[in-house]
């Protein structure tokens, strides 16, 4: 089960910098679609990761879908040598991002909404531009979840 | 501490977006309703809505598993 609210307070109290992407900025833009994961894009500045791997590491990051047993272990040189992380979490299924299609941290952070959550507040990824994600990662599953997205956009014009 | 990140843009309006034909037909099959229904919750309500859906949608998985493992159907309880 995923803890979405769990997950994101992690990250503030760690102090990681990062953007919220994916299903859960669009269920916080009013989507009604359900979604496991927690999609963050995150600062690849060298003190984030080390931040970042510090939030994470008492959940218990493991890539999701691999066998168990593998050599894996969450810390800086891994995160450096990677980008995209598929991660499943004591907390639930996060994804932790380096760039997606249609940006990174730096390029994205300047088209985010701040969101309050009980206590703390995150950044999220503004409607057109979680449009504009979507369309640019150009997935077929995503077409229903793109109209959802358009007509919001439609709904919050209206109001 | 985290950099101040820059100060987000003005919001787009739909007529900014532009349109794609194949998700126009894809909107046919939203159900506005939900969503309006969203807009009037707090960003917090739609995120505990989301994790309510979610544990229910699990609830439901296990359940249909547990009938798969016993041999049972919906239908002999």
């Amino acid at each position: 089960m995923t803890r979405h609210l769990a997950l994101l307070r992690a990250l503030v109290a760690g102090d990681v910098r990062f953007v919220l992407v994916g299903g859960v900025a669009a269920a916080l833009h009013g989507a009604a679609r359900a979604t496991y994961d927690v999609d963050v894009v995150y600062s690849r500045d060298e003190d984030n990761l080390l931040r970042l791997v510090a939030a994470l590491r008492p959940l218990s990051p493991y890539p999701r879908g691999a066998p168990p047993g593998l050599p894996f272990v969450w810390d800086v040189r891994t995160v450096r040598s990677g980008l995209n992380f598929t991660l499943r979490t004591d907390l639930g299924d996060l994804d932790v991002l380096g760039q997606v299609p249609g940006g990174d941290y730096d390029s994205l952070v300047g088209h985010t909404v701040e969101t309050p959550l009980e206590g703390i507040t995150i950044r999220t990824v503004d409607l057109p531009t979680l449009i504009r994600l979507k369309r640019a990662a150009g997935r077929p599953k995503d077409f229903e979840a793109l109209a959802e997205l358009e007509l919001l956009i439609d709904e919050q014009d209206a109001r | 501490m985290p950099r101040t990140p820059p100060p987000a843009p003005e919001t787009t309006s739909s007529e900014d977006i532009g349109r794609d034909p194949v998700i126009e037909v894809y909107k046919r099959d939203v159900d506005r309703s939900l969503l309006r229904e969203n807009l009037r919750l707090t960003p917090l309500e739609r995120l505990q809505k989301l994790t309510e859906h979610c544990e229910f949608l699990d609830r439901i998985r296990g359940a249909a598993r547990g009938v798969e493992r016993g041999g049972e159907r919906p239908s002999d309880a």
